[in-house]
């Protein structure tokens, strides 16, 4: 376990000091933990509103159906599909990861 | 053992900074499971975009594109492609339907090309070698 020091202006009026500095660390990570997890949920919106449905779905599609795929590269705005893909499965995993850490916290 | 994600990157912008005049850095994301560069610059009248993902257990997923006023003018990357995988299996490639196939993308993705592993260096050579600057 990491150690930390805190200033003796903070420790005097954070008595018991350990509880409150546990809660003070909650508080923290909890707030960076939602920050993080706002900017991954705007990212794979971005994704979504651009392709028209979720990462499962846009991932099956692209792994099963040609026609589709054919769509996609026809149209300039698509044609970076499957970098597009790796970008898209980053975020959505990144999100599943930082929701469970904010159940962690939570819970 | 794979590379340290953070040495991983390093050297594929250095790389990227040595073959452009203006690399602009987009995104770059290091998680302990994976990693994520997202790079682009201008090529003469062209547009360069590069992104990788780098995982813990040594795959990598790439895309090199090369664009003209927004349309695809040839590019790599290595997603499960049903075209490509159609290449390298034939009828029997539904069964690797989400296995990574390394593969190049012709002008407006007329065509796909079955291709060996590629990296920011080999792209940036085969752009070097094909494109006028």
């Amino acid at each position: 376990m990491p150690t930390v020091q805190v200033r003796d202006e903070y420790a005097a009026i954070l008595e018991p000091l350990q509880e409150s500095v546990d809660e003070a660390l909650r508080r923290y990570a909890t707030e960076k933990v939602q920050a993080r997890i706002l900017e991954l949920e705007r990212k794979v919106q971005k994704w979504e509103e651009k392709y028209g449905c979720s990462y499962d779905l846009f991932a099956y599609r692209t792994a099963t159906d040609e026609e589709y795929v054919k769509q996609l590269d026809a149209d300039p705005s698509t044609q970076q599909w499957e970098g597009d893909l790796l970008s898209w499965e980053f975020d959505v995993e990144e999100l599943r990861e930082w929701r469970c850490h904010l159940h962690r916290l939570l819970t | 053992m794979a590379m340290p994600f953070t040495q991983a990157l390093d050297l594929i912008i250095s790389q990227f900074q040595a073959a452009f005049e203006n690399p602009t850095l987009v995104r770059r994301d290091e998680r302990p499971n994976r990693a994520l560069l997202e790079m682009r610059d201008n090529y003469g009248v062209y547009q360069v975009h590069l992104r990788e993902v780098l995982r813990v257990d040594g795959t990598r997923k790439y895309a090199y594109y090369v664009l003209h006023q927004s349309r695809l003018i040839g590019g790599f990357d290595n997603a499960p492609n049903p075209r490509a995988l159609r290449l390298k299996y034939g009828k029997n490639y539904v069964h690797h339907r989400l296995e990574l196939v390394p593969h190049r993308h012709t002008q407006d993705k007329a065509a796909v090309e079955l291709t060996g592993e590629m990296t920011c260096g080999l792209f940036i050579a085969w752009l070097q070698a094909n494109l006028p600057n």
